[in-house]
């Protein structure tokens, strides 16, 4: 079973207002003890408590379903105080200068700007899953039959 | 460049109360100290840092190109202390592009993450603020499984999408937007504070609760993307044997005890799925592949 919203609560009861024990991660899997009046009793790591039903899948998000909530949550950043991080970056002209208050080093920023220049096309990421029967091609990922229209990642609550 | 230095400075701050790094100006040591009265603030200076601190968390945002531009630089250093880095290597790309894998499934997947090899014989890994994510050959060479890699580049990953470097930064920044010290501005300390965080950052390492996280979340990113849940939990078992053997590994000084964290982790596993890919056959075919050209 897997957490398939940012909002989910574990909680000590059955009810939206039982005492929350920990907030649950989008797409942790957790293991299902019993479902009882639309909640699910998981243990989730150390702890056990209840959770929404409708918060829970037993699928694992496509990589573009990943993405696009992964890249929703980003537009709407904030992070404890952290802004998101996006967009091409890479060593500029004031790191390499803390850089090189260090002392020499020339060869050091030129290997991690040649790093920089690196990069892995998405065909060759997502042949290299295929391969290894990873992501959306791992055997054991399963998909629910779902109503026309819908995915299983387009939750209730999620802006 | 100054607002960088005084971030830099003021990760010191935060980073090294009580540290003995520096032998330094008085103000630095009084800052080691904990006294920042001593500093000369204002009454109104000490008054908002007291009220900062009452509210126990630093609200100033770091910005993605500070956190790019500082975490450059830290990979810099971590190429010229523990490099150079092993782009020849038959398993350059091969890492690049578990690392890839992990982080399309990670909570940044948009980040411009950066995967390298260093050829160094220590077990290694590290990661910095902005997306760079290094492992060395001996941590490479280390690793049973394909699922064990994984596991290890999990754990940096998620140190990344955490933010726990970079909240270093944002609490610093936070504090010392209170402190107007000139002397602190201009001298030449800055060069000894960043030298000083590299130093606890790579000897020290992060605060243990931020690694037993990194433990966790690294292994529930490995059950999204399909990798054996206990892959970083193995990988740590094969290193506590080792440590045992009396074959010190680096890789133990900057990380809480091992024990601990594989039995946080045997409890994170009984609750997850035991199915997953080890891809032990493509692990080893990548190790023994010629250099690339």
């Amino acid at each position: 079973m897997y957490i398939n919203s940012k909002y989910a609560k574990l909680r000590d009861g059955r009810t939206s207002s039982s005492k929350v024990l920990a907030t649950l991660n989008y797409g942790d899997s957790v293991q299902t003890l019993q479902e009882q009046s639309g909640f699910v009793q998981v243990k989730a790591g150390a702890q056990t408590g209840w959770v929404a039903k409708a918060w829970t899948s037993t699928a694992l998000p496509t990589r573009a379903q990943w993405a696009e909530q992964m890249g929703r949550e980003s537009r709407n950043a904030t992070l404890g105080g952290i802004t998101a991080t996006t967009g091409a970056r890479g060593l500029g002209a004031q790191g390499e200068a803390l850089a090189r208050t260090k002392g020499d080093r020339d060869t050091a920023i030129t290997q991690v700007k040649a790093l920089d220049q690196v990069s892995v096309a998405p065909e060759e990421v997502d042949a290299f899953l295929q391969t290894g029967q990873l992501g959306d091609y791992a055997a054991e990922r399963s998909t629910r039959a779902l109503p026309a229209g819908r995915t299983a990642w387009t939750l209730r609550g999620l802006r | 460049m100054n607002a960088m230095r005084t971030t830099i400075l003021s990760i010191l701050l935060v980073v090294f109360s009580g540290c003995t790094v520096f032998s330094a100006a008085e103000s630095l040591g009084r800052l080691r100290s904990g006294d920042l009265s001593a500093l000369g603030q204002t009454d109104e200076q000490q008054a908002n840092l007291r009220r900062l601190e009452q509210a126990g968390k630093a609200q100033l945002p770091v910005s993605p190109e500070e956190e790019a531009e500082y975490g450059g630089a830290v990979a810099v250093e971590i190429v010229h202390r523990a490099g150079p880095i092993a782009d020849k290597h038959p398993a350059a790309n091969y890492v690049r592009l578990v690392g890839h894998a992990l982080a399309a499934y990670s909570t940044k997947p948009d980040l411009k993450w950066h995967f390298a090899l260093l050829d160094n014989p220590d077990v290694l890994a590290m990661s910095t603020p902005g997306g760079y994510v290094f492992v060395s050959t001996g941590a490479l060479q280390a690793c049973k499984s394909e699922a064990e890699l994984a596991g290890l580049l999990a754990h940096e990953i998620s140190h990344v999408t955490a933010g726990h470097g970079t909240r270093i930064m944002q609490n610093a920044k936070s504090k010392q937007a209170l402190l107007d010290d000139p002397e602190l501005k201009q001298s030449a300390l800055y060069t000894q504070v960043f030298d000083g965080y590299l130093d606890a950052y790579l000897t020290r390492g992060l605060p243990q609760d931020d690694e037993f996280d990194a433990d966790l979340a690294g292994t529930q990113l490995l059950v999204r993307v399909g990798w054996q849940a206990r892959g970083l939990r193995d990988f740590l078992q094969t290193m506590s044997g080792r440590n045992s053997a009396q074959k010190h590994d680096k890789y133990f000084d900057t990380h809480p005890d091992t024990a601990k964290r594989i039995a946080k982790l045997d409890t994170l596993l009984a609750t997850l799925p035991a199915t997953g890919a080890a891809n032990t056959a493509r692990l080893q075919q990548n190790l023994a592949a010629p250099p690339a050209k």
